[in-house]
């Protein structure tokens, strides 16, 4: 279903302007009021160069969909897992290069047949070509019955 | 001189309590995020789905968790590591509660146990966050 031999490949880079509005928006979806993603000021004075990008903000630059992600059966496909983790936190005013690979596919056997299980793979890099985060998501594709 | 240790020695932390999820805040939510799957805001397709009705993004519960994690780092704190697994679904008119528990404390580290739990007790989302010393 998957085929193997895109484990590991990286795809083209893009590119992500981190916006004040997307912040402010994102923060208000998920009713979190901290100001350090209102109020640049206070912000600043927490020693960030503007309003902080919320943990799970990186969720929000979407590209291109890859092809293996188009053609899966969103029917059967749940999120199992996700992960952040962090060189350093980034702000509002700066550019995030987004590099993805899927970091691996296998397969479990379970009562309700087979599962696969994509593991996906996401790093952010700074201006600087310094990495920033990684974002870690694992898709599970449900076996058909 | 309090040390970052002392910090998580002698802080307790209180659980979050979210407000009830609901139907605008997941088309708020989809905005924000852009994951516009119609299983979250499309309720005659979700109706029809195999789920029976409109279920939360499993991002926003992490993001509920999110939220709690930066409190948990607070002045002293930065976040390293946050990670999730998603255990259940989460539909419009739920209420999150984020706990945690100290797993293991050192000079410079904290490892957290984190979780979302539903009204019911489920735990809807489980994981960890490792915060390091600023």
């Amino acid at each position: 279903m998957i085929d193997p031999s895109i484990i590991g490949v990286e795809t083209k880079p893009e590119y992500h302007e981190v916006e004040k509005g997307a912040i402010r928006k994102f923060a208000t979806a998920i009713g979190d009021d901290n100001p350090v993603y209102f109020d640049e000021e206070y912000a600043k004075g927490k020693g960030y160069s503007s309003l902080l990008a919320p943990l799970t903000f990186p969720t929000t630059f979407r590209g291109e969909l890859q092809d293996w992600f188009k053609n899966l059966d969103k029917n059967r496909l749940l999120h199992g897992e996700q992960e952040y983790r962090y060189e350093r936190r980034f702000c509002a005013g700066e550019k995030i290069k987004l590099v993805e690979k899927v970091a691996d596919v296998y397969e479990k056997s379970g009562k309700n047949g087979t599962m696969t299980f994509i593991v996906r793979d996401r790093e952010g890099y700074d201006e600087t070509d310094k990495k920033v985060f990684t974002e870690r998501s694992t898709f599970i594709i449900r076996g058909e019955k | 001189m309090t040390t970052f240790k002392n910090v998580y020695e002698e802080t307790t932390f209180p659980d979050l309590v979210k407000s009830p999820v609901t139907r605008v805040q997941l088309a708020q939510y989809a905005g924000a995020s852009g994951d516009f799957n119609p299983i979250h805001i499309d309720v005659e397709f979700a109706k029809n789905s195999p789920l029976g009705g409109v279920i939360a993004h499993g991002m926003l519960s992490m993001g509920f968790l999110g939220q709690y994690v930066e409190k948990l780092a607070g002045e002293d704190g930065n976040v390293k590591l946050f990670k999730v697994q998603f255990r259940a679904m989460v539909r419009p008119g739920d209420t999150i509660t984020c706990e945690a528990q100290l797993k293991e404390l050192t000079n410079n580290e904290a490892i957290f146990d984190i979780k979302a739990v539903n009204q019911n007790g489920d735990v809807v989302v489980k994981g960890e966050a490792i915060i390091e010393q600023r």
